[in-house]
């Protein structure tokens, strides 16, 4: 990426002349040099004496600091470019530093350090020491340029080449084709995937989208944005099989599901595009469309600088170097490099990142690591800063990055636990573990799941601190853990996403990770914070076609986001001709982003604005922003930032409009009627207790405590006969226990209820005692109904039948006439007579 | 009274009973083919109120079916709604008809409050039920020593441990229930911001308690348009309102969210908006369920739980006032049935819930979920689903969810 930018921005550097840089064998090609690259220097002999005048202003003397003294030696560019050796330019003189200074300023770019002359001759191979030389001369150009502001300097707009959007396939808009090639044979196939299962309306577990809808045209109007018919293996169907999602067996059993049912859903969607799509189209003359234009050819690189990094004796940007797929370079410039080897399931994603997963890790070594012990303890403090994305908020004590022997030993780490950061620091007042660790409060959820900014810190004096996207988040109360930290063990090795034993495996992304030896202040933190993490871009849309306005640009900053999108944010509206104004109201609204000859389908988060550029409010520095908020948003990533050409639509630009049809709406598909069901069901909970007041008399208020305390939630709280619990009838058996005893042993509501049952030990005395509870359960007299059991039934079965079949006369096993009668009332109104309804 | 497991069970034991509970299995019901008039009328008294008729009821009910031709049925119902010795339809059926939904787990084993109590005087009054949800209005209790308070449901407990049962003299909710304007009754509202159930104590010791306030919006279209966020998903809408607490990489993938969360953020975030001063204050220290708080309403001022995790993704909305807009009103969320009389945006909750009640899925909802607490089933067949459709057009012409009750225990009165 640093190449080709560094080649489409020739022109911001073209003042600048310069001979060129030439290694020590002569010529120009950095591939005739490398086999003489002299080994790495180690951080105590760079074999570099300075007896030259000092510096004569601050900038010669961060000159100085952050870029000569690294790499003015005989093992870098000192080796030729000095006075003595007299390879042109001279800027790592050794005489006056002055004069190094000098030569050195044409070479750098300290507004955009990528850039920079210096770092685009090392990115070509030239004399370059280790394969990420071009990212470690940048960190130090970056570094100077920090240290004495340059880095916050204006961004250089310039003009891009003007090109016209191209044509791309586009969806029909009627479903046939979809209905014949995708939903026939996959979705609606159940020997394939299941589709229908969920992902219809009328399915039980109903699922959105409804792709699988019975009815086609609502199935098609959900699929749309599941299908890529300029790339068919970008569909997120195809994208949902490969992760596993419901994916079929293949029958041959050759291949794993999720691989086989993508092929054949990638084969559905090639077919449906080959045979039901049209051929590529260009974009709808009615849309009011900007200039097309593309991040690698036309992008202008946006300055990442502001970044506070003096003190970093270890930094990864985590860029993938062709040449060493399996390293993550340290590009601190601090020897020795701690660079870190990759397991197989680490990988490289985005523009700069690694992902971790499957119990992998990324390791340095031990020889390597040593320089965090050494550096840090000549200090006492450090700092380790991380922009990271936890894969999950459940992991629990996982290490994201360490500097440690395994569990049970370490120097640091800084661990993941559930939503919490966790920072173990070993002094001499903790044990050889860190122990105990400060977290993040868990009640605050701080860790998410998503790109977040991480720094902790320690020194002596305050201790341990955490901070989190630039807000200080947890501190050590007290100095109770503080102290030196002489105890470290310099045999400890640095490893992100793991113990070095594999015994805390950690998920997650890294997208840069810095090292320093000393603490990072509040400011330094914000700082770097604010300067974000990864590569920014201008994307100038030329629009002067559409408004009265020359040169005139709606301009984006974009960035890549992850592996599967961009960022477009801060629009704004500028004129490049700088005595440019405009001559009248300019409007701009409904403005949307296009890619590859489509408005893409999701994230038009710029599609409500509504902005009115005039002299009044137009400042030909600023131009005027489009957006306060939000200032930005995520379109989807196609072919890659190398291919994808991006456009602008408007629905309104100046005096041009374009009136936009109305969204599609899908037709309300019609209910369905389903199996027949059972159109009776249980009384629930209250009803319930409300029915055995009204059976029993007894005021309900009696038994209200014992019924709310304990057995109302025990109750059936649903109608469906299918769902009633056997726990549920133990707690109606009990509550009705509880208005029986209160039936019974009430002298008066006895008497007045029952009348004189006797001993209940004949089948007579039985109905004195059960004839009054059924007179008062079922509705006796005043018609005939079908709806409720048959009282002779149901004494018949209570009293009458033979104990196998339940029958209550030959269990009563008690002289106590009111025992008897309580459980013979309970077991009356404990009954489904009771309960159904 | 209190009997406790243990002597329960000793009981058990001791008489060898436990066999001798009927087996549920033995009585099956079945579909009332052939009904007589008892018959209907016993099922129309049952399915409303819970309870059987007494003898008075049953004939006056019976009498109004055979002599009050198609209507008979409907003023059978009408008749054991209103003149239930228990008032049990009130008391008992649509208390726990209504419970659920002013609780995260859909408990119907709630307590009263004043939630419940509003929809059931809703119901009570035939006023039209969609204000439910966006009215300056909240109903309490007359006769509880409790008096409403905006910091604790001691009203409405005392309220339900004193409802009147089987003669037992107390409260009813027929009776008992009033209504007052919510202004009146919550300071924190006494110049705006009130919002039917939405804003009552119970919805936001529930809803509007910590988070971010989309609990509010994401129940009340669980339970009023018995929607769920799931069934709303799309992922077309502009989503230039989805606050900046939203990761748009969860996980690092940003692929989730442009095919997932952005598919009910982009739709849901502009409505929530609606209630960005609202808020349920609490002392997260002491009391942490919240038992003791109370709503809050800050207008003019957004609540900081809209900034929550505003660092996730700085370059999201960020909320400047309680202005709403409805995006769902055009793409496929269309087929909700808007209201086209109503402009799709505004200020404020009370606009915002007036725009989810007066759609065509609300009155589906609650009338579905009407047929379904009185015919004890789903609509299912042809005659249920045209059952069904015509009485959601008859909610929607004038609100009154007493008449649905009424008309659907006619309907499944059996024939």
């Amino acid at each position: 990426m640093r190449l080709t930018a560094i080649k489409r921005f020739s022109s911001l550097i073209s003042a600048v002349t310069f001979a060129t840089l030439v290694g020590c064998g002569g010529g120009d090609s950095g591939q005739q040099n490398e086999a003489g690259t002299p080994p790495p220097p180690t951080s105590d002999d760079t074999g570099l004496v300075y007896n030259g005048p000092a510096a004569a202003t601050d900038d010669v003397l961060q000159f100085r600091i952050n870029l000569w003294n690294n790499v003015a030696g005989d093992d870098r560019c000192g080796a030729c470019h000095n006075e003595v050796v007299g390879q042109e330019p001279l800027f790592m003189r050794r005489d006056d530093i002055n004069l190094a200074y000098e030569a050195t300023l044409p070479l750098v770019d300290k507004a955009t350090p990528v850039l920079s002359r210096l770092v685009e001759r090392a990115a070509e191979g030239h004399n370059a020491w280790s394969p990420a030389a071009a990212d470690i001369l940048q960190n130090f150009i970056q570094s100077w340029a920090t240290a004495t502001g340059a880095s916050t300097n204006a961004i250089v707009l310039t003009a891009p080449a003007e090109r016209e959007v191209g044509a791309t396939r586009r969806l029909p808009a009627d479903s046939a084709a979809f209905n014949t090639y995708i939903y026939q044979t996959i979705i609606a196939n159940p020997a394939t995937g299941n589709c229908i299962e969920c992902h219809s309306e009328n399915s039980a577990s109903r699922q959105q989208p409804f792709f699988a809808s019975l009815n086609i045209d609502t199935a098609y109007f959900s699929a749309r944005t599941l299908i890529d018919v300029n790339n068919p293996a970008s569909s997120r169907f195809v994208a949902r099989m490969q992760e596993g999602h419901e994916s079929w067996p293949d029958p041959s059993g050759v291949l794993l599901p999720e691989i086989y049912s993508a092929q054949e859903m990638l084969a559905a969607i090639n077919n449906f595009v080959n045979n039901g799509v049209p051929e590529p189209e260009p974009i709808d003359p009615a849309f009011l469309v900007s200039r097309a234009i593309n991040i690698a050819d036309d992008g202008v690189i946006a300055s990442t600088g502001g970044r506070f990094d003096t003190n970093a004796i270890a930094f990864y940007d985590f860029e993938r170097k062709p040449e060493s797929p399996r390293i993550a370079f340290d590009t601190s410039g601090v020897e020795p490099p701690l660079d870190l080897n990759l397991t197989p399931s680490v990988q490289f994603v985005g523009s700069s990142g690694i992902r971790i997963t499957d119990n992998g890790k990324a390791t340095g070594t031990t020889i390597s690591s040593k320089k965090l012990n050494d550096l840090i303890r000549l200090t006492g403090e450090y700092s380790v800063e991380a922009w990271v994305v936890p894969g999950n908020v459940t992991q629990e004590e996982s290490r994201i990055v360490t500097y440690s022997s395994g569990t049970s030993a370490r120097n640091f780490s800084l661990n993941q636990n559930l939503y919490d950061y966790r920072f173990l620091n070993r002094t001499q007042n903790t044990d050889e573990n860190g122990l105990p660790s400060l977290d993040t409060p868990s009640a605050d959820e701080v860790l998410q799941a998503t790109l977040q900014h991480v720094v902790a810190t320690y020194d002596p004096i305050e201790g341990r601190r955490i901070y989190v996207n630039g807000e200080l988040i947890s501190q050590d109360p007290t100095d109770e853990f503080a102290g030196d930290i002489n105890d470290w063990d310099d045999s400890f090795v640095l490893v992100l996403g793991n113990e070095p034993d594999n015994a805390r495996p950690w998920e997650g992304t890294f997208r840069l990770l810095a090292i320093h030896n000393r603490i990072l202040t509040d400011e330094q933190i914000t700082t770097n914070f604010e300067a974000g993490v990864g590569q920014k871009f201008f994307l100038l849309f030329g629009v002067s076609h559409l408004v009265d306005m020359p040169e005139a640009y709606v301009v984006f900053s974009v960035e890549v986001f992850d592996e599967y999108s961009y960022l477009f944010s801060s629009p704004f509206f500028i004129s490049l001709d700088r005595d440019a104004v405009p001559s009248g109201d300019i409007n701009i609204s409904g403005m949307r982003i296009g890619i590859n000859g489509s408005e893409a389908e999701i994230g038009q988060a710029f599609a409500n604005i509504d902005v009115t550029v005039n002299a009044s409010n137009y400042n030909a520095e600023t131009g005027v922003s489009l957006s306060t908020t939000p200032t930005g948003t995520l379109i989807g990533l196609e072919e890659g930032q190398f291919s994808d050409l991006f456009f602008l639509t408007f629905e309104q630009i100046g005096s041009n409009t374009f009136n936009r049809p109305a969204d599609p709406t899908p037709d309300v598909p019609a209910p369905v009627p389903g199996e027949t069901q059972p159109d009776f069901g249980l009384r629930l909970f209250d009803e319930i207790f409300q029915n055995l007041s009204a059976i029993t008399t007894v005021p309900s208020s009696r038994v209200y405590d014992f019924y709310t305390s304990e057995v109302r939630r025990s109750l059936p709280g649903a109608v469906a006969p299918n769902a009633f619990l056997s726990s549920q009838q133990s707690a109606i058996t009990q509550l009705s226990l509880a208005y029986c005893s209160e039936l019974i042993n009430d002298n008066a509501l006895r008497s007045s209820y029952f009348g004189n049952y006797g001993d209940l030990s004949t089948p007579a005395m039985m109905d004195a005692l059960i004839d009054p509870l059924l007179d008062r359960m079922l509705i006796v007299g005043g018609g005939t109904f079908a709806t409720q059991p048959d009282a002779d039934d149901i004494k018949d079965k209570l009293v009458n039948a033979a104990p196998e079949h339940q029958g209550l006369l030959p269990k009563l096993q008690t002289n106590n006439q009111n025992t008897k009668a309580i459980a013979v009332c309970t077991s009356v109104l404990a009954s489904a007579a009771m309960l159904m309804q | 009274m209190t009997i406790k497991l243990g002597e329960y069970q000793r009981l058990c034991r001791r008489f060898k009973a436990s066999t001798l509970i009927l087996g549920i299995a033995g009585l099956i019901y079945g579909s009332v083919v052939n009904a007589t008039p008892e018959d209907q009328a016993k099922r129309i008294h049952d399915r409303l109120t819970g309870n059987l008729p007494s003898q008075s009821i049953l004939s006056q009910m019976v009498n109004l079916i055979n002599t009050g031709g198609a209507n008979g049925g409907y003023q059978a119902a009408r008749l054991a709604i209103d003149n239930d010795a228990d008032h049990s339809f009130y008391n008992v059926t649509l208390k726990n008809w209504a419970s659920p939904w002013t609780n995260r787990e859909s408990d119907a084993f709630a307590d009263l409050n004043d939630y419940t109590a509003t929809a059931i005087g809703y119901v009570r009054d035939e006023r039209d039920f969609r204000g439910l949800l966006y009215e300056d209005v909240l109903y309490v209790g007359n006769g509880p020593s409790a008096s409403y308070a905006v910091n604790n449901n001691n009203h409405y407990m005392e309220l339900e441990a004193g409802l009147e049962l089987n003669g037992d003299p107390g409260f009813s909710l027929k009776d008992d229930l009033e209504a007052r304007p919510q202004s009146s009754l919550v300071p924190a509202f006494a110049s705006g911001g009130a919002s039917g159930v939405v804003t009552s104590r119970a919805s936001a010791k529930a809803f509007l308690i910590a988070g971010t306030n989309r609990a509010a919006f994401r129940f009340t279209l669980l339970n009023h348009l018995c929607l769920d966020l799931e069934q709303v998903h799309d992922v077309t809408r502009i989503p230039d309102r989805i606050r900046q607490d939203v990761s748009r990489s969860p996980a690092g993938d940003s692929r989730i969210f442009l095919n997932s969360c952005i598919g009910c953020h982009s739709g849901m975030d502009p409505l929530t908006q609606s209630l960005a001063y609202h808020n349920y204050a609490f002392d997260a220290e002491n009391d942490p369920t919240g038992e003791d708080g109370q709503v809050e309403y800050t207008a003019g001022t957004v609540q900081s739980k809209y900034f929550n995790n505003d660092a996730t993704f700085a370059p999201g909305y960020r909320t400047p006032d309680d202005s709403w807009a409805n995006y769902w009103r055009e793409g496929k969320n269309a087929v909700i049935g808007w209201d086209t009389s109503l402009p799709g945006r505004g200020t404020g909750a009370s606009s915002m819930f007036q725009e989810l009640a007066n759609t065509q899925a609300f009155a589906q909802c609650h009338v579905e979920r009407v047929f379904r607490t009185v015919c004890l089933r789903t609509p299912h067949s042809s005659e249920d689903l045209a059952q069904v459709s015509s009485l959601v057009s008859e909610f929607q012409a004038d609100g009154n969810l007493k008449h649905v009750f009424a008309s659907s225990a006619n309907y499944c009165k059996g024939e």
